[in-house]
């Protein structure tokens, strides 16, 4: 495997990460390809959103107004916005010829909001698409450890 | 520890004490009092729709199970082992012929009897009769597959205590074509207040135009599609919005139609009408597709029929409670509608929902206002338009208002100071005007 592919994708993970926690939405909506399918299932592990339920299972036209509300002052849960942290590790990618390319990884999620401190494992995996010359999330889906547990507001992961 | 007729003194005419959501004397005495008499919802049949199905789950830290027996009947048993202690079942769903006590060795069927003990013939003066085995609840009684339990050996039975709240769950069944739901995976919250915050604030339609105004506001111009013509100010003001406060504690908010504000709502759709149609009239059938209702069953379950889900009010701690919501899918209605459900219900209510997490923030926010002594007194004054109180004792109003929270704190009153007369008046203010 190209190394260097390897290389600029896990930069790639990583930049989304920063963006996410210094909540630079707007150019994270940037980095999602139009058809971008965004998942947190609940439950178990990959369970069918149609049966088991989500955390979250959106599409762009959402994600913008999900957003939106994050950058809503008159948004009761941004009285004041959760402080977070993306901690990404063990990063496998998996090209499918130039353009396309699965990036697996572990995820640690802290959350400072009203005097607690949360923190969230998961799995990440995300789907890559090479749009115009740039790397695009076609898929992004986030299998909690605690997807079966009671959970607090999160904020977008 | 505070006597019987001082809890009830927490509780006036129009206001509530503090202590009521801050007092662990006062939560300690609402688990035995309210969660160890009454009835209290623990599941619905189709979560264990085959022999040797089961779920577990608390009833307030006691571990339970849920398991449709061998003969078919569902049961609710005590999760404890009657010989050391262990909890006998460990997943949250499973199935399977009997339960094995992991600690000796102990086995039980899926009616709850004891099959067969390791080294029985060592144990002295062991002679159980048939019965003996995990432990039955005291009272198990269902409603259109919804399973309630009661600590309490005697009381009225389930169908009385319901009482006109059975005509919304009929409602709430008989939309779906094949007239039963179908209860998925619980979408799981937790908050650090109290549960009665979440239990006032379902049956409290003042708040949503403005608690909920940046999600709804953002909704309608963003996602015009989903929220259609949302308006839940003017909505909730509509001719044939009315709320109603029952006997036992129990509310009803009906907001008429949920036609033209048809929020989240993914039943606008040919093929589901067109199988309601083939049970009901074309008038009932479209009368039960746009059914806009909040249920509130006193004291832990919520029925919401526009994302179509109920919840379950689940208190941990004075100033700790999970809700655990299950979509409720439509037996016999196309898939695309029910997978819609529960997608549209997981985006009310999740941890990254649209709504639910607004409520969330302010029960933290008044938990935490109420450790202030200074602020005694909640008040809950509202008063709905063409308010009246039926012969029934039942109240009926309107437009918004705080009377199904008052209808609350009578059961409340009722149930934690024993036999004394509630004297809260039906309705509010009306007495002491």
């Amino acid at each position: 495997m190209d190394p260097s592919l390897t290389s600029e994708l896990e930069r790639f993970i990583f930049h989304e990460a920063n963006l996410l926690d210094d909540r630079h939405y707007e150019e994270w909506l940037e980095l999602l390809a139009d058809d971008i399918t965004y998942w947190i299932p609940n439950y178990a592990e990959d369970a069918p959103p149609g049966e088991s339920g989500v955390i979250v299972f959106e599409r762009l036209p959402a994600l913008r107004a999900r957003v939106a509300r994050a950058l809503d002052r008159m948004n009761p849960t941004q009285q004041p916005p959760a402080r977070t942290r993306h901690f990404s590790t063990n990063v496998l990618v998996e090209p499918s010829g130039d353009e396309l390319a699965v990036v697996t990884s572990s995820l640690l999620l802290y959350v400072s909001k009203d005097r607690r401190l949360l923190v969230y494992p998961g799995k990440c995996e995300h789907a890559l698409r090479k749009v115009e010359g740039r790397w695009r999330i076609a898929a992004k889906t986030i299998n909690l450890i605690s997807n079966a547990e009671p959970l607090s507001s999160l904020p977008i992961v | 520890m505070a006597g019987r007729s001082s809890f009830v003194n927490l509780v006036q005419t129009d206001r509530v004490h503090r202590r009521v959501y801050t007092d662990p004397d006062v939560f300690d005495a609402e688990m035995a009092r309210i969660y160890g008499r009454t009835w209290v919802f623990a599941g619905h049949e189709s979560e264990v729709p085959n022999p040797g199905d089961f779920k577990t789950d608390t009833l307030v830290r006691r571990p339970i199970v849920m398991v449709r027996g061998s003969d078919g009947v569902v049961r609710v048993l005590f999760n404890t082992c009657p010989h050391r202690g262990s909890k006998v079942c460990y997943e949250d769903y499973g199935s399977g012929t009997r339960f094995r006590c992991m600690y000796h060795g102990w086995t039980f069927d899926t009616q709850g009897r004891l099959l067969g003990v390791p080294l029985r013939e060592r144990f002295v003066n062991f002679d159980p009769d048939p019965a003996f085995g995990l432990i039955p609840l005291p009272r198990v009684e269902s409603y259109r597959g919804f399973v309630f339990v009661s600590l309490s050996p005697s009381g009225i039975p389930l169908r009385e205590h319901l009482g006109r709240g059975c005509e919304y769950f009929d409602d709430f069944c008989d939309r779906a074509p094949d007239g039963a739901i179908e209860a998925r995976r619980p979408i799981k919250y937790g908050y650090q207040g109290n549960w009665k915050l979440q239990l006032e604030n379902y049956s409290d339609n003042y708040h949503p135009p403005v608690l909920h105004q940046s999600a709804l506001e953002i909704g309608a111009r963003m996602l015009k599609d989903k929220y259609a013509s949302a308006k839940f100010a003017t909505r909730s003001m509509r001719t044939g919005y009315f709320e109603r406060g029952y006997a036992s504690g129990h509310g009803i908010a009906d907001f008429g139609t949920a036609r033209g504000a048809n929020w989240m709502n993914s039943y606008e759709n040919p093929a589901y009408l067109a199988a309601l149609e083939q049970r009901h009239t074309p008038e009932r059938a479209r009368e039960l597709m746009e059914l806009d209702l909040h249920l509130m069953i006193y004291p832990n379950l919520l029925m919401h029929t526009r994302t179509n889900h109920y919840r379950v009010i689940k208190p941990l701690a004075v100033d700790q409670t999970e809700i655990w919501t299950y979509p409720a899918t439509f037996k016999g209605a196309p898939k695309d509608v029910n997978d819609a459900l529960v997608i549209n219900t997981s985006h009310h209510v999740s941890a990254m929902g649209e709504v639910q997490v607004d409520d969330m923030q302010v029960f933290n926010w008044v938990q935490s206002g109420l450790q202030n002594e200074a602020m005694e007194w909640l008040m809950f004054k509202l008063t709905g338009v063409n308010q009246r109180v039926e012969d029934s004792g039942e109240f009926q109003c309107e437009s918004p208002s705080e009377g199904i929270i008052r209808y609350q704190y009578r059961e409340w009153c009722k149930l934690m100071g024993g036999d004394e007369i509630v004297r809260l008046v039906p309705g509010g203010l009306a007495a002491e005007a």
